[in-house]
């Protein structure tokens, strides 16, 4: 690791019960005035789009157009599509309601109407993008485990060559995210479980990968200790909303510590099943999290003993042997998925996630063009690939 | 009044210092070296072979190592990759007449990249190239960017890393490789089959 690092957070947060009621003012002040609502169907459906339209005209912003036809793994001509309708409609404002694939897309739709471009394809690369326009982009999760909404990375799939193609960039950070309870209190507990465990990973390989640095360091241990003391309890009680803020921010500080210090191979191998296998992005790192940190240990054995003290507590931490703590760690995250499929069904292998021995050679081939292998602190090759897939079978 | 035209005029030089030349100058030539090491271990080492045949054909790819130093432009084809020069281009363009990728990949020598890896100034280039620092560093330091399809370039970014575990020594490697893979054929070999081709040329 070289002493020099980068480090950029440039979104506002909006954290707490209420935070929903603050947005008006904060699009105004953007100078937003033509507003597009990217959600999905099933918001919709719940009432959420709604919800967030009479709040924008209770301070008389109307919205412009509201676009709800996101699939779950959102793709390229999605986002060139909702681009070209930007255009039409003269939208000068983004407020994007969702999980990951909304949050990915709005990210890809800004890019493009920010770089006054016509594909999405044209502005693929990593830290090369000019800032642009000022197109205000606003996000409101209601997942807790992307972190996307402060991030500076958009992945999105290329459903021409099946697979998960990244923007990595910081000025695709998005300006506003607000973490409101209220968002989240309806997410199934097997959703809750799979994007808290993806934030549990981010904060995990934010914490190990080649640029992690001081500041993304104290992000993602109090993003651990977020998740390790209040996930279970989302995913048991939803209505929590303690326990649901708290992962909220956890999946956000996770996402800050990430989006600077980089991820590995749990998610080089994790979007390649994504693409081929189309197991959700938060199930695949579940999966994926004991078996990578096993591969790792010997390059990221200190950090994974740090990790123990914030995952387990300090009696744990100080009761086991220095020499078993990063073991520990590990054993610690096996545990905690254990519980979670006992509680929520939560599949802990590649074969209840009904994965096909049959795609390894696909998933290797696809996750070698992942960036994330790049980063990752030991070699990854489609050997090492293939034998951690046949683990987590 | 003469410091201030110096200050002025500083800025506008390619190079300010004895230095930079000295960077500049093993930067092209191990650019030069990387490029023809490549083709020689397309040959040689089926790593590399299968990492470069990972790469449509026809993909421009150019590799600066600053705004203003040297750069390498090439294309992948039927050699793993060949350079995108006018003088292969018009080759190209002369043997093969029914549009084939070939011929797509030379008449791309004329436009932009498709695919444009550049380091952010000289210095980072040259520590990269003279194995101070490796790519993943050197990519996790911010050190380059990428425009264009990150992921076509991941598998030209295991083959550089291959190629340094050859063109640099053991006591190198272990330090800017995370893994020294065994080579399949000789440092010593290849050196002579790079010297051999750039003379051919």
């Amino acid at each position: 690791m070289t002493d020099f690092f980068e480090f950029q957070s440039k979104t506002k947060i909006l954290s707490g019960r209420g935070a929903l009621l603050r947005l008006p003012n904060e699009i105004r002040l953007l100078g937003g005035s033509r507003i597009l609502l990217i959600s999905d169907e099933t918001l919709k459906k719940i009432g959420m789009t709604e919800r967030i339209r009479s709040i924008l005209q209770e301070e008389n912003l109307q919205i412009a157009e509201i676009f709800t036809d996101i699939p779950t793994d959102s793709s390229l001509s999605v986002a060139n599509h909702i681009a070209e309708i930007c255009r039409d409609r003269q939208i000068d404002a983004i407020i994007a309601l969702g999980g990951g694939s909304v949050i990915d897309t709005s990210k890809g739709v800004r890019m493009i109407l920010s770089q006054k471009s016509d594909d999405i394809l044209k502005l693929s690369g990593y830290e090369g993008l000019p800032a642009g326009k000022g197109i205000p982009l606003c996000i409101i999760p209601t997942t807790s485990g992307t972190g996307s909404e402060v991030t500076g990375v958009a992945v999105i799939r290329d459903e021409n060559r099946n697979l998960k193609m990244e923007f990595i960039s910081t000025n695709i950070q998005p300006d506003i995210a607000v973490l409101d309870p209220e968002m989240t209190v309806s997410m199934p507990p097997k959703v809750t479980a799979a994007t808290g465990m993806d934030a549990l990973c981010h904060a995990v390989e934010g914490y190990t990968c080649l640029q992690k640095n001081p500041l993304s360091d104290a992000y993602a241990v109090t993003a651990v200790r977020l998740v390790s003391e209040n996930l279970v309890r989302a995913v048991k009680d939803g209505s929590d909303t303690d326990a649901r803020i708290a992962m909220a921010n956890a999946a956000l500080m996770a996402g800050i510590s990430f989006s600077n210090s980089m991820v590995g191979i749990v998610h080089g191998i994790g979007h390649a099943l994504g693409a081929v296998s189309r197991v959700p992005h938060g199930t695949a790192m579940n999966i994926l999290l004991p078996h990578c940190m096993m591969y790792n240990m010997d390059e990221c054995e200190k950090g994974y003993a740090d990790l123990l003290l914030w995952l387990a507590g300090p009696e744990i931490y100080a009761a086991t042997p220095e020499s078993g703590r990063a073991h520990a760690c590990v054993r610690f995250i096996r545990r905690l998925s254990e519980q979670l499929r006992a509680i929520c069904g939560l599949p802990l292998t590649l074969s209840e996630a009904g994965v096909s021995k049959a795609d390894f050679e696909r998933i290797a081939e696809t996750s070698l063009r992942d960036g994330a292998n790049l980063v990752n602190p030991k070699y990854v090759d489609r050997d090492v690939i293939l034998s951690i897939l046949e683990k987590a079978y | 009044m003469k410091k201030i035209r110096r200050q002025t005029a500083r800025p506008d030089r390619k190079f300010r210092t004895v230095k930079e030349i000295m960077q500049y100058i093993v930067c092209a030539v191990i650019l030069k070296f990387l490029y023809h090491g490549l083709r020689i271990l397309y040959r040689h080492d089926d790593r590399v072979k299968q990492d470069l045949d990972r790469i449509d054909r026809g993909t421009t790819i150019r590799l600066s190592c600053s705004s203003h130093g040297p750069e390498l432009k090439i294309t992948a084809s039927e050699h793993g990759i060949d350079r995108c020069t006018p003088r292969r281009c018009r080759r190209y363009l002369k043997n093969t007449a029914d549009g084939s990728a070939d011929a797509k990949a030379a008449e791309s020598a004329e436009k932009l990249p498709d695919i444009d890896i550049r380091f952010k100034g000289l210095a980072f280039s040259f520590a990269v190239f003279t194995g101070q620092i490796g790519i993943a560093e050197a990519f996790s330091g911010h050190m380059m960017y990428v425009n264009g399809d990150f992921s076509k370039i991941m598998s030209l970014v295991r083959c550089m890393e291959q190629a340094e575990r050859y063109l640099f020594p053991s006591f190198m490697g272990r330090r800017i490789l995370k893994k020294l893979l065994p080579k399949k054929i000789s440092s010593l070999r290849l050196y002579a089959s790079i010297i051999f081709s750039m003379i051919l040329r």
